[in-house]
């Protein structure tokens, strides 16, 4: 969902003092719909952001590059979620997957999944660039074939390219 | 008025008047002051003045970054609530989880505010990271979950606010708060106590009008009645009576009278064109270029007609027609 954009949306309207209701007349979607996108909990298709952007004056480029942006960073938490080495996370979400016996309902691996995703990706910036770069996803994807050697020689390069993602 | 100053605690050992008491102040601390509140707002504002991290969640988000299927996210992990309040000690950090897909939009304002109260209430902490069932006895789980309850109810639906307006009913109170129908009845049964006992009267609830001066402020509205967001909350000022013959009135240079030639009126403003009370034109001569009416002008709360086009306007409170940004 499109917080960031949601709340892009919610900012251009009350700049310029246009009413969600009237916002709605406007673009012919509903006041409800757009409460839900102005909070980042729904979607808008593309059809609906060429609306908002027609009636908010502002171009449709600006709002597709921060819906972009958005799913990219919920792609680099979701990355780091399914790489993470889970045996390290520490299992202390004890509220959440429990019944009242204090036994898990829920697998601890998708316990521990659910506490990296609320934690959010620690280093949102070298993932991102591992999404992105083809190079660097090659690297990432050969490093379970590679010698410790290499993997040393990796490193060196990687703590170069990204210093405060080495940072202890 | 009486003023109340027992502290009620039910059975249960629910603190009623500590979670209403700690609702004002937060009304008051993050300017709470105007309805429907906005609870995402308020969650950023109240994240930026207490340093707490705090995010809110979707269980669509959730389900994406995890991998894992929506239902077991719901089912496992909310509890099939329509959110949860989660604290990670070892992060310092509160993540509110919503489903998303609850309807109406009231509902999902509800819970927002609801989970932000176990936050402020302060109900969760290093060992109690979430209030679910489970991790409590009984009654303090009821305990809690009733005091987010009148936490919310508190903020997103003020008693007094309420009272003043004269909105009583529980449709009135879904319209004005932007809640649900259950939310709406619930705040419906807390009013009709405070009308029928009015020992329940608290100074507290008079801290908050000072808040809400702008929502509650009287005005004139130049436009047509079903322009207007809440219909039934407009009445409209009887006209002035007018003299069957005009009076003898100075001439400004400016071509305008200088009070109505009619009713006598002497509060017209520089740019008026016509009479407030009694709509008459304020120029001995047509002008050019008169507005075309009506013109969705504000006026004063005492006005009968436009002063811009002379067209007749509806008294309302400005916060029942329009929302906070748009003044």
């Amino acid at each position: 969902m499109g917080k960031k954009l949601g709340t892009y949306i919610k900012s251009l309207r009350k700049e310029q003092k246009i009413p969600a209701r009237v916002l709605s007349e406007r673009t012919g979607i509903s006041k409800s719909f757009i409460d839900y996108v102005e909070n980042g909990l729904r979607e808008p298709s593309a059809e609906s952001l060429a609306k908002i952007a027609a009636a908010l004056d502002v171009s449709l480029d600006t709002l597709i590059n921060i819906q972009v942006e958005e799913q990219l960073d919920k792609a680099a938490t979701a990355f780091e979620v399914s790489n993470a080495d889970l045996e390290n996370v520490s299992l202390d979400l004890r509220a959440a997957g429990r019944n009242r016996d204090n036994k898990s309902n829920v697998s601890e691996e998708a316990l521990k999944k659910v506490k990296l995703a609320l934690q959010g990706s620690s280093n949102k910036q070298a993932v991102l660039d591992i999404i992105q770069n083809a190079d660097l996803r090659a690297i990432f994807r050969a490093s379970d074939n590679l010698s410790d050697d290499d993997i040393a020689k990796i490193r060196k390069v990687m703590e170069s390219l990204y210093p405060d993602a080495f940072k202890h | 008025m009486r003023l109340n100053t027992k502290r009620k605690k039910s059975a249960k050992g629910v603190d009623y008047g500590f979670a209403t008491q700690t609702a004002r102040e937060f009304i008051q601390k993050y300017d709470i002051n105007w309805l429907p509140v906005d609870a995402f707002e308020i969650v950023e504002k109240y994240a930026v003045a207490t340093h707490k991290n705090i995010e809110i969640k979707t269980i669509e988000d959730l389900s994406y970054e995890t991998g894992l299927d929506r239902q077991t996210l719901i089912n496992k992990v909310i509890y099939g609530e329509d959110g949860l309040a989660i604290y990670d000690p070892g992060m310092d950090k509160y993540s509110i989880v919503l489903d998303e897909k609850a309807e109406p939009f009231g509902r999902v304002r509800w819970t927002v505010i609801h989970e932000l109260g176990h936050i402020e209430l302060g109900h969760l902490n290093d060992t109690r990271t979430s209030i679910v069932k489970w991790l409590l006895s009984t009654k303090e789980y009821e305990k809690m979950e009733q005091e987010a309850h009148i936490f919310a109810g508190e903020v997103l639906a003020p008693k007094f606010i309420l009272y003043r307006i004269g909105a009583h009913s529980s449709a009135e109170i879904q319209d004005i708060c932007g809640l649900s129908i259950a939310a709406s009845d619930s705040r419906e049964n807390a009013i009709r106590e405070l009308i029928n006992d009015k020992r329940k009267m608290h100074d507290s609830m008079l801290q908050i009008i000072p808040t809400f001066a702008s929502f509650l402020e009287f005005k004139t509205i130049c436009c047509a009645p079903e322009a207007l967001r809440i219909q039934s909350r407009i009445t409209q000022n009887p006209p002035a009576q007018k003299q069957t013959s005009p009076l003898n009135v100075h001439i400004l240079p400016s071509g305008k009278y200088e009070k109505c030639p009619l009713c006598g009126n002497m509060q017209i403003s520089d740019d008026a064109n016509y009479c407030k009370l009694c709509g008459t034109l304020l120029y001995e001569t047509l002008p050019q270029n008169l507005p075309s009416s009506p013109c969705n002008r504000l006026g004063d709360k005492d006005a009968s007609y436009c002063e811009n086009c002379g067209h007749i306007v509806y008294k309302t409170r400005i916060g029942l027609q329009f929302e906070r940004d748009e003044i």
